[in-house]
């Protein structure tokens, strides 16, 4: 039986994880620590998909440019000189260097640091330095039009940097259609809290235990008891849109108070149902956002190996003159919040090392968005195997 | 050409090590645009200009326009 299990780490079973919540089992623990499993992943769940890479923020102004390995891909997260946002292949197109190693503005062009190549902030190689002899410029092999930078599929919504590494994904407005409807009324600018409403965690889990965990509520009696004061388990509700997002809402949210009462402003024209509710997603594959009528949170996890995770967290507020000290109370609450999940998801990280663990069994009730998370895995990964990419 | 000082007492070679050592693109470019005005051979102040060009690129330097019309009036960029 051990043996099975073991055999089982090079391409997992997943037929059990399809079954309706009474009967499935979670995924299985290859899923969590098996670096082979976690390469079929990168593919499955999070290249072929629309996957939250940085924030537009990042970049504020044209010509800054920031260098981003993500899952092993150089990447170069850029605002060009109009001040769109572009995402591309952090290399040169003719010997693969390096282009950019560290966050700086770009004045003109990028240059690369071994041959001089130039691009400009658009991507189109603009000079190729002595690539007919020295002092030649030019040469009838070398197609400039054909040598721009490789630019990653991208795009930005609510701030974040969304990207489709395979550029295989429906176009994005297709692919996040129902969110974006969910939340319609939150379109609006989202401004930024600055340096004290963004914090990054170091968590040593499998990034789908971050999600798993954020998308249910069950768990917030047990590990969030200072929430349980005023938002009980019984005012939330779970929120499940098969093969797109999980998550849960809260129908007693209670907007944060400075000592002398002042309050953050509330976004433009919400309707009643958002004087007491937030929602929580989990945007799949990695993105968990948070709305209220006063403020946003947004957490990009950053998988970084089968059992490593970085959370960047980032706080926006719905005007940009907010006042400080009450941004950094919520900062504080929400750090506190969320490192109270580390130790469930570094726990549930731990177990999967039980080589006797199958998977876990869902509460029918409670575990509804976990399981639609596994589901929307399992199938991606299955999808992923048949179209002939063999893990 | 640009009338951006030049030191006398140092060389150029020396001022465009130096420029080299601080990344200054911007200074880089200026210099190499000296060299080339100062350059025997057509091939020679091509090859200077380029420098310069690419340097000019880099810095967003305001003659970046007069130096690649120098290397397209020479056949030596694309137009």
């Amino acid at each position: 039986m051990l043996k099975e299990r073991f055999l089982t780490m090079s391409t997992t079973v997943l037929y059990e994880v399809h079954k309706p919540i009474e009967t499935a089992k979670g995924l299985p623990n290859a899923h969590y620590i098996d670096p082979n499993t976690f390469d079929e992943e990168k593919q499955a769940l999070l290249f072929n998909q629309w996957t939250g890479l940085a924030t537009a923020q990042d970049v504020p102004e044209a010509g800054d440019a920031q260098p981003i390995t993500f899952l092993g891909l150089p990447l170069l997260l850029l605002r060009d000189k109009t001040g769109e946002v572009r995402v591309f292949q952090n290399t040169c197109r003719h010997r693969g260097m390096i282009l950019v190693t560290e966050a700086r503005k770009i004045e003109g062009a990028i240059r690369c640091p071994y041959h001089s190549w130039c691009y400009s902030t658009e991507g189109k190689l603009v000079s190729t330095p002595h690539v007919g002899g020295p002092g030649h410029n030019r040469h009838k092999d070398i197609a400039r039009e054909d040598l721009g930078l490789i630019e990653i599929r991208s795009h930005v919504w609510r701030d974040i940097v969304w990207i489709n590494v395979n550029e295989n994904a429906a176009p994005f407005e297709t692919a996040m259609a129902s969110a974006m409807e969910r939340w319609k009324e939150f379109e609006a600018p989202l401004y930024h809290g600055g340096a004290e409403s963004k914090f990054e965690l170091h968590v040593n889990c499998n990034w789908k235990l971050a999600v798993e965990n954020y998308c249910e509520s069950y768990h917030l009696p047990w590990v969030h008891p200072g929430l349980n004061s005023y938002s009980r388990l019984e005012d939330h509700y779970n929120i499940e849109k098969p093969g797109q997002y999980s998550g849960q809402g809260t129908l007693v949210y209670q907007q944060l108070k400075s000592d002398s009462g002042e309050r953050f402003p509330d976004f433009a024209n919400l309707s009643k149902k958002w004087d007491t509710s937030a929602e929580y997603l989990a945007i799949y594959p990695n993105v968990l956002l948070g709305t209220h009528r006063d403020h946003a949170f947004a957490i990009i996890l950053v998988p970084e190996s089968p059992e490593k995770t970085v959370e960047k967290i980032h706080l926006y507020y719905p005007t940009s003159d907010t006042p400080e000290a009450l941004r950094i109370k919520n900062a504080d609450q929400w750090k506190l919040v969320f490192e109270e999940d580390i130790m469930v998801v570094e726990g549930m990280q731990k177990g999967r090392h039980g080589v006797a663990f199958d998977g876990g069994k869902f509460s029918p009730v409670m575990d509804g968005p976990t399981h639609c998370f596994h589901q929307w895995a399992a199938q991606q990964v299955t999808d992923w195997r048949q179209t002939s990419h063999e893990p | 050409m640009s009338h951006e000082p030049v030191l006398n007492t140092v060389s150029l070679d020396e001022q465009i090590m130096l420029a080299h050592e601080n990344h200054d693109a911007h200074r880089l470019s200026y210099l190499y645009e000296q060299g080339a005005l100062r350059a025997d051979t057509v091939d020679s102040a091509c090859f200077l200009a380029t420098q310069a060009y690419i340097f000019a690129l880099e810095s967003d330097h305001h003659n970046q326009d007069r130096l690649r019309q120098f290397l397209i009036k020479h056949g030596r960029e694309q137009g």
